[in-house]
Parts: structure tokens; C-alpha cells; sequence
């Protein structure tokens, strides 16, 4: 084997087509590790790695397109190239659609346009929400690692013009039924939904579509929106413009718990709202919540419950007691050294629920992103008793898309942990959005497959708990999705609370025949 | 004002220029009675500032033969000599608004073309182009046959090409471009239809003149099919005096290659160089033995058409130099396409049928060659390192030039703002 | 209370996105039955900070 290159200088081929050339080009014949990327720090130290690292490559800047691999031969490695390119081509090829280089160009072209959604590297989010704003759109944006001041200027000049600034760092938003950045497809309802939390959003607005209800919109005002410095001025004109829209007959808001001078002003904006609402801030007691007038939710789960409770709807995601049947049968084949819960998340909202809902149960939890700093694990690939992963964390995803549309990222978590004789519990979240992984769940049911091989070799069993977030109208289907889980012998929770909440059981179950 | 609205404003005005510009040919006389600055012992070169030393083997044969055609020197080994201990001086064609296409070189009794742009005054000067021949001081080449074309010109061609132009009253570019719009030319590296309709106003006039020669320069005309090609040459750098004198602005307004380094010049600095090793032309050679390792890097000042719009600028025009020299049609408009992105204007004289009537986009901004990581594509011929024509093709224009032009820019808009 | 009347224009006009990032986000929106328009974003001068500021002195580049 040999490594051989080919450089295309300043070219720019997003990270998400690359991921797919680097799958296209390990499945040429006579490759033996390939990789494509644009030529960045990230890149350079992944095929150093690798070894696939050239003083070629090193001397490359991160305008210049790389396809790199170790190949039995040079003409293999020109096939492999050439299967790539030509991919590209074909597309090319039949599509007359225009890209434009810039948001004027584009809007020149496009008068009507309305919407900006925004996901460059967030250095860069400033300047480009800047020039959507100017052009009149209203700006989505995905950016994440947007300095604060950036946040506030972006916000500020939005709201002096009057248009919607989501985000930064907003993942999920539904506006007029589309589903923007990596929300999931929902049904149109009278449920209108502003949120700090995309997953909070996603969640909630999944439910009341599976309950048979819908959202009118939902809007994403990225997480630090209610931070200090930014002093939740999405929120306040989401909750305005929402309170306005004829079509949204109830309002969900949705946050962790705001800053307290942000919170105050908040507070006060909530108590002259007109129309019903549930509120969710996590961490605020339920007398400052219904003192402004709101019905008061204690979680994701029941934040959902109490909307469809307004509009007569009992729908419901299980009980208590049905988890407490299924832990039994679960620790049934476990082995005595089996005692802990592993759990790897996508995202730290579920992260963070997981953890509050299991604390009590296992007496702690160590991650990467903990509740506690002495819980703090150095990095996400240590596992120590109880462990919750965040793999949405930077140390998984600096420089590669979200774990929701690579889910490359997670899926050595599932081997790693199993391959730990004390893991009794490995719990997994899947996310289903239209940019997402196409069958998210079917790509890891091999690995659980295995894992429960390695566990039954060892005179044991892991009980694999797996929540799915998305709806039925999505590509993927959830029912298809879950389905899939179930067939690999995984306990499907209907959400993330309750997939905590079986752990709990489990591991309550496991301490006491220890 | 702050920085950015002078900017803007600058570039304006220089796209005023630009687009407005009405060169017309009002004149044929001998450099040194028509470019102000020209000297007897004074040879313009292609391209930016070079020491004699530097000069590719073309060019020094070139300025050489130019010296013993102006009667400086009794052969070229003595004028290398002469050029060497500084008795002959060279300079840029560009900084004298000259151009000399290829290998070309100017020297002071050598005629050029006088082209006035009516709207800005500015003026700009190029010598004939020689003909077909291969054997011609434009690709580096001299001998006693080059002396004798070279004679030819500079007498008779010239004393009967100048009457007729003086006649005419003036011949407007602009119109020749605007009625062979939609003929297929790009106009830098194909320009049959342009020299056709120059050819048919020319002859009445040329037809008038009174001179034992007449005839044969009507033949010699007839018989170039790239004769505008020096007279655009000439057009462009009439814009570009003027618009060279525009503090502020980021616009494009000079470029060529000598064969060793290329540079261009923006409106905002004037003068000012900002170079990099030349680039090597891609595409077709004349002679299939022919290896780019033959090849010299970019050479050249007919390229000031591509500052104006012209050849690779508008490849659309003239999809046939694609399909020539390796493209295809698609290309021809993605050239285009990507020169939009870098332009600040486009020219309403010559709308291309099959592009949707839209005009050449013109003016390069050199902060959207360099914020856009953007290279326009120029057209060009390329030339042996011995001397002589190797084919034709293109080649990206180097971005270190470009970002070389932004810093000395911002450094003279400092400057200007006290800063 | 903000002026919301752009926001309810937004909620009552036709969705047509200008997606600034990865074409994949742009083809999603389509599918889904939406107008997107692409923009090909590239950082700017190639990710070169000195070039930036440079360009943003004097005046940007759009």
C-alpha cells in the first residue's frame, strides 16, 4: 500500500460532501483508507492520524480540497478519485440550478426571498447575518461559537429592523411548516413554540403532532439568547409576534433557566400575555411561573402533556409501572459485575435530563459535560461508574457536522461501553431531521447486535434503552425507526425522560440484589 | 466620508469611466511625437517593471532589434550592450499608457496608434500590429526579413494607414464593437469580425489617400484578421490614463506579464506594480512536439483588453476560442460568469445574443478577486522561451497579485487618510 | 412591544429560504416542497485574517 494524493487548490467542497466522497472513495476497490476534506487543522491532524499525512497535504491551506489515500496502486487510486469526481459531475450535469456567492446575489435574483438560514463558522455568522438583515430576510442561524457581543449586535440590528433573528446556535425552527436547520417534520397546529432549547422545541413539537396536534411556528432563539448579555431579545419579540399571529391560539416557552435580570423582564412580558400558555424554564419553581398567569410545566414530557391538556387532548406516553415491568425483565440475564449506566447523547439537553433523572437512582454521574464540576471527566473518551456522554460536545464535532447528520460521531460509543464487563445500561438517543442520517437507528443495530455478543460470552446481558425524537411525517418515520431498535432487541422508552427514568429502575434493581 | 464610501464613491467614478469610455482612433505618428514622457533611447516592454538582466531571451532579442531599428546601435549584440550599461533605458509600456502585445517592444521612431477616449480625454498608444508572418519582432524574433517589415511600417504603412485615419475624422471603437456584437469575437485573442468592419470603414478613407503605397497597405489590412487587436489595445489604455488617476479606488486597471513576472495595476496606486512569478498559459499548442516545459510564463500587454471586458472576460462572445484551445460552450459561460462575480459593472454596447443579450462584465474589483478567493481567467497566446509563438489558451490570473494590490492599496489609503 | 408586522408578514408569505452553508440544507428545503436559494459560502480570502481586515478597511467586498 502506498498513499497517494490529489490537491485541488482553492476549492471549496462543504464538510457534508466530503464525509459522503470519504464513504464513496473507502468503498473503491484497491483503496485502503481514504479520506476528502478541505485542507483545515482538523483534517490535517485526522489523516496525520490516519497516516495518511504528506508534507504536500501539511503545506496546504484550508482553501484547498484534498483527496487523500493509501492505495494498492496509483491507477486504483485514480479510479477511486475519478468515481468521486464523477459523482459530482453527473449532478452538475443535469442540474441547470444557480448557486450564488454571496446573500446579494442571491437576493437580486430572488426579490421575494424571506428567510436566511445561516450555518458558516461562527466567526464568520456576524458579518453574514448582517448582510441578510440589510437585505431584509429574516435569519436562522445554525452558527454555533458566536461570541456573545456578536449575538447581541446580530439581535440588536434585527430587532431595529423588525425581523426575526433565530439563533445563533438555533437547531430547530418550524416556520409556515417547513422544518428548518435539523427540526423534525410536524403537523400544523394552534400550539405556537418559542424555545432557547432546540431539542426542548423538537421534543414538545413532536409530541403534540404524534398526540395528533400541530405547531403553527416554532421558534428557535439559540441557547444563550436569554444570557445576560443578550437579554432574550428573540424571546421577548417571538413571544410578540406569536401573542399577534391569528394563527397560533397557545403559546409553550421553553428554556433553561434564564438569567435573573433577563428573567425579570421576562416574567413581566409572560404576566400581560393574552393567550393560554405552558411554560417550561427548567429550574423555576412553579409560583413564578403561574404567578404570570401560565400553567407550569416540570419537564420536556410534561410541558407537552399540559399543552395537549388545554385543548382537551389525554394523551399519553406510558406509566411508571410499565418501566418498573420492564426493568425486571431486563436485569433477568445480568451478570453480578454489571452496574452501570452508559449513556451516549447527542446533545446536551437530553444529556442534561438524563443525568437530573437519574441522579437520585445511581448517586452520580461523570461526563464530559456534568451537572457537577466533580463530576467532570478530562475527556469524552473516559468512562468512570456511572458515565453520560455528550458526543454534541466540541471535543467530538470541532470541524464535523452535528451528530444528528454525522452519525459516524456516536456510533463507537456502543462497542466501547459493551466492551466494559460493569456497563449494565447503555442508552442511546436518535434525533430525525430532513438533513439528518436517513435511518439513523438501522445503522447501529449491528453494533448492539455484537455488543450483546460480547456481553453473553461474558455470562451476561446489557439492557440497551433507546429513545427516538421525530415524528411519523418525517423521512425516517419513527415508527420505522423504533421498530428497528425493538427488532435488535433494544427497550424503546416514548422519550428520553422515560428512557432515564427505566435506568433509574434498572440500576435501583441491580443495588438491590447486590 | 468614511473609508468604505469613498471607496465606493472612487469606484464609481472609475466605472463611469469604464463603461462610458468612447475611444476613438483619431491618429498614426511616431512614438516619440506622440507619448508624452517617450525618449530616443527609450524601449517600452510588456509587462511590470523587469531589469534588463531579467528580460526572457524573446524580449531581449526584441529590444535589441528595436535599437537597431531606431538606429541606436549597429547590431543586436551592441544594443544588448547599450541596454546593459543603461545607455538604452526600458520601462513599462503600461506606465507610459502604451501596450505592446506579446513580445512587442516600443521604441521612439516606431508609429503607433493614437486612440482618444471622448468621454474622459485620456489618451493610449500601441504599435501596429505586424501580420500573419510568424517571423515578427511581436514574438521576439529579428533578422534582416523583421527589419524590413519593421521599415515598411514604420514608412509607408504608417504615412498612408495615418492619412486615411486623419480623413475619417476619427474611427469610434465602440461602434466596431457594438455592430460585430454577436459575431463570435471575444475580441483579445479573436477579432476577425471586429478587423473586418474597422477594414470596411477604414478602405473608403484609405481609398482617398494619394500615395505609391496605398494599395499594398489595403492588401496588408485586408489580410489581418487581428489587426483591431492594437487598436483596441490602444482604446483600453485611453480609458485607463484616466481611470489610473482615481484615489481610492479598488478597480483593476492595468495588467501583463513579461514572461518572467506578472503584474497588475489598480486604479487607486496608478502606476504601481504588484507582481508574481508569471503564470503559464494552458491550452493548444502550434506545434504538437510542443511541451509546457517550453513554455515562457504569461507574455504580454494585450491582456488591458481583459481589464476592459474583453477576451476571457466575456469568453461567452466567443465560445469558438474555448472549443480552440480544450473547452466547450459551458465553459465559455462559466468564465464569464465567474468574471461577473468579480465585476463591478458590465457594458451595454455589444449584448451577447446567446448570453441573454447581457453585456462584457468589466471592472474587477480586487477585493472580490481576494474576499471571493475568485480568479478571473484571461485569454492569452503563449510564447517559446527561444522566441516565437507556442499556441494559445488561458490562464487564472495569479491571486498573489491581487492580494499584493490590496495591501498597497490600503497602505495608500492610510496614507491619504493620515493614518 | 416590538413591531411584529414583518414577522406576520413572514408567517403569512410564501417560505422562500436563502441557505448559506451546505447545499445539503438547501436540498432538504426543497424536498419538502420549499423555494430555497443556494449561496456557496467560501470564508472570506480564503479564511486569511490580514486579508480580511484589509478588505473589511476598505469597505468589504459585496
Amino acid at each position: 500500500m502506498q498513499v497517494f494524493v490529489k490537491i485541488q487548490k482553492n476549492r471549496y467542497i462543504d464538510s457534508l460532501e466530503t464525509l459522503q466522497q470519504t464513504a464513496v472513495l473507502n468503498e473503491q476497490e484497491g483503496i485502503e483508507t481514504g479520506y476528502v476534506g478541505m485542507a483545515t487543522a482538523v483534517f490535517k491532524e485526522v489523516i496525520e492520524e490516519i497516516g495518511l499525512s504528506t508534507d504536500e497535504i501539511q503545506a496546504c491551506s484550508e482553501a484547498d480540497y484534498v483527496i487523500v489515500a493509501s492505495a494498492e496502486s496509483k491507477e486504483a487510486f485514480k479510479n477511486a478519485v475519478k468515481a468521486i469526481t464523477s459523482d459530482e459531475k453527473k449532478e452538475s450535469e443535469t442540474e441547470e440550478k444557480k448557486y450564488y456567492g454571496s446573500i446579494s446575489e442571491a437576493v437580486n435574483d430572488h426579490p421575494r426571498a424571506n428567510l436566511c438560514q445561516i450555518s458558516v463558522p461562527g466567526e464568520y455568522a456576524l458579518a453574514e447575518v448582517r448582510k441578510a438583515l440589510n437585505a431584509g430576510l429574516h435569519c436562522c442561524v445554525f452558527s454555533n461559537n458566536v461570541p456573545l457581543e456578536d449575538e447581541r449586535e446580530m439581535k440588536e440590528l434585527a430587532r431595529e429592523k423588525g425581523l426575526l433573528c433565530m439563533g445563533p446556535d438555533c437547531g430547530v425552527a418550524n416556520i409556515n411548516g417547513s422544518a428548518l436547520v435539523l427540526s423534525s417534520i410536524n403537523n400544523r397546529g394552534p400550539f405556537g413554540i418559542v424555545g432557547a432549547s432546540g431539542t426542548g422545541i423538537q421534543h414538545v413539537a413532536a409530541i403534540l403532532h404524534e398526540a395528533g396536534s400541530g405547531v403553527s411556528q416554532t421558534i428557535g432563539t439559540g441557547g444563550n439568547d436569554l444570557k445576560e448579555p443578550v437579554g432574550g431579545i428573540t424571546m421577548l419579540m417571538g413571544i410578540d409576534a406569536l401573542e399577534a399571529d391569528p394563527e397560533t391560539k397557545y403559546i409553550i416557552l421553553i428554556s433553561r433557566k434564564p438569567a435573573d435580570s433577563v428573567l425579570e423582564k421576562l416574567l413581566a412580558r409572560i404576566r400581560e400575555m393574552k393567550k393560554p400558555r405552558v411554560v417550561f424554564f427548567m429550574g423555576c419553581d412553579r409560583e413564578t411561573i403561574e404567578e404570570t398567569g401560565s400553567i407550569y410545566a416540570s419537564n420536556l414530557d410534561d410541558c407537552a402533556l399540559r399543552a395537549l391538556e388545554i385543548i382537551h387532548n389525554d394523551y399519553s406516553l406510558g406509566s411508571l409501572e410499565e418501566l418498573k415491568e420492564i426493568a425486571k425483565e431486563a436485569v433477568k440475564d445480568m451478570a453480578p459485575e454489571q452496574k452501570y449506566v452508559r449513556a451516549a447523547y447527542t446533545g446536551g439537553t437530553y444529556l442534561d435530563e438524563g443525568m437530573r433523572t437519574m441522579w437520585e437512582a445511581t448517586g452520580g454521574i461523570y461526563s464530559n459535560a456534568p451537572l457537577y464540576p466533580e463530576y467532570k471527566l478530562e475527556s469524552g473518551k473516559e468512562i468512570q461508574a456511572h458515565t453520560a456522554i455528550d458526543y454534541g460536545e466540541e471535543e467530538f464535532t470541532l470541524g464535523r457536522p452535528h451528530p444528528a447528520i454525522d452519525a459516524s460521531i456516536r456510533k463507537p460509543a456502543i462497542l466501547k461501553e459493551a466492551a466494559d464487563p460493569s456497563t449494565a445500561v447503555i442508552i442511546l438517543d436518535f434525533i430525525l431531521t430532513p438533513p439528518g442520517h436517513m435511518d439513523p437507528c438501522g445503522y447501529v443495530v449491528d453494533d448492539i447486535r455484537k455488543a450483546q455478543e460480547i456481553a453473553a460470552e461474558r455470562g451476561g446481558k446489557i439492557a440497551f434503552i433507546a429513545s427516538v425524537l421525530g415524528t411519523t411525517a418525517d423521512w425516517q418515520d419513527i415508527h420505522k425507526q423504533e421498530a428497528e431498535l425493538r427488532e435488535a432487541g433494544v427497550y424503546v422508552c416514548r422519550t428520553n425522560y422515560r428512557a432515564a427514568l427505566l435506568a433509574s429502575e434498572i440500576i435501583r434493581l441491580r443495588k438491590e440484589i447486590a | 466620508m468614511t473609508v468604505a464610501e469613498k471607496v465606493a464613491a472612487a469606484n464609481e467614478k472609475v466605472m463611469d469611466i469604464m463603461t462610458n469610455g468612447r475611444p476613438v482612433w483619431i491618429d498614426v505618428k511616431p512614438a516619440i511625437e506622440a507619448v508624452p514622457g517617450m525618449e530616443k533611447n527609450l524601449i517600452l516592454v510588456p509587462g511590470p517593471t523587469i531589469r534588463p538582466e531579467d528580460l526572457p531571451i524573446p524580449l531581449k532579442t526584441a529590444v535589441s532589434g528595436a535599437a537597431v531599428h531606431d538606429g541606436l546601435a549597429k547590431n543586436i549584440d551592441e544594443a544588448w550592450e547599450m541596454v546593459m550599461r543603461g545607455e538604452i533605458r526600458i520601462a513599462p509600456s503600461q506606465d507610459y499608457n502604451c501596450g505592446n502585445a506579446a513580445s512587442s517592444v516600443m521604441s521612439a521612431s516606431m508609429p503607433v496608434f493614437v486612440v482618444e477616449d471622448k468621454y474622459s480625454g485620456g489618451r493610449g498608444y500601441c504599435v501596429p500590429h505586424p501580420g500573419s508572418n510568424p517571423r515578427v519582432l511581436r514574438w521576439g524574433i529579428y533578422g534582416d526579413d523583421v527589419e524590413e517589415n519593421l521599415s515598411f511600417i514604420r514608412g509607408d504603412y504608417a504615412a498612408v494607414l495615418g492619412e486615411a485615419v486623419r480623413k475619417s475624422g476619427g474611427i469610434d471603437l465602440i461602434r466596431i464593437l457594438s455592430k460585430t456584437a454577436g459575431m463570435g469575437d471575444e475580441n483579445h485573442n479573436r477579432q476577425p469580425a471586429a478587423s473586418m468592419a474597422l477594414a470596411l470603414e477604414l478602405v473608403p478613407w484609405l481609398l482617398d489617400v494619394d500615395h505609391p503605397a496605398r494599395d499594398r497597405v489595403i492588401k496588408e489590412i485586408a489580410a489581418n484578421d487581428r489587426f483591431f487587436l492594437h487598436v483596441m489595445m490602444a482604446g483600453v489604455e485611453a480609458i485607463m490614463q484616466s481611470a489610473k488617476k482615481v484615489p481610492y479606488s479598488t478597480v483593476m486597471t492595468g495588467m501583463g506579464g513579461n514572461g518572467i513576472e506578472f503584474g497588475i495595476q489598480v486604479a487607486g496606486t496608478g502606476n504601481r506594480w504588484y507582481t508574481t512569478k508569471a503564470p503559464i498559459i494552458k491550452g493548444i499548442f502550434l506545434n504538437p512536439t510542443t511541451t509546457e516545459k517550453d513554455l515562457l510564463g504569461y507574455l504580454g500587454d494585450s491582456c488591458v483588453t481583459e481589464v476592459w471586458g474583453l477576451g476571457g472576460m466575456s469568453a461567452i462572445a466567443g465560445p469558438s476560442y474555448l472549443r480552440m484551445t480544450g473547452g466547450t460552450f459551458r465553459d465559455a459561460k462559466e468564465r464569464t460568469e465567474k468574471a461577473r462575480q468579480v465585476s463591478l459593472g458590465e457594458h451595454t454596447f455589444a449584448p451577447v445574443p446567446w448570453d441573454d443579450y447581457r453585456g462584457f462584465p468589466v471592472g474587477v474589483d480586487i477585493r472580490k478577486v481576494v474576499g471571493k478567493n475568485a480568479l478571473p481567467i484571461s485569454h492569452g497566446g503563449s510564447a517559446l522561451k527561444t522566441g516565437g509563438q507556442a499556441g494559445a489558451g488561458a490562464a487564472e490570473l495569479p491571486m498573489d497579485c491581487f492580494r499584493k494590490a490590496v495591501e498597497g492599496l490600503a497602505c495608500e489609503v492610510k496614507k491619504l487618510e493620515g493614518e | 412591544m416590538s413591531d411584529v408586522s414583518k414577522i406576520l408578514n413572514l408567517f403569512r408569505s410564501e417560505l422562500i429560504v436563502v441557505n448559506v452553508g451546505p447545499r445539503s440544507f438547501a436540498e432538504v428545503l426543497e424536498k419538502q416542497g420549499y423555494e430555497a436559494v443556494q449561496v456557496d459560502w467560501k470564508p472570506a480570502a480564503g479564511g486569511d485574517k490580514k486579508m480580511q481586515e484589509l478588505l473589511e478597511y476598505l469597505g468589504g467586498y459585496e
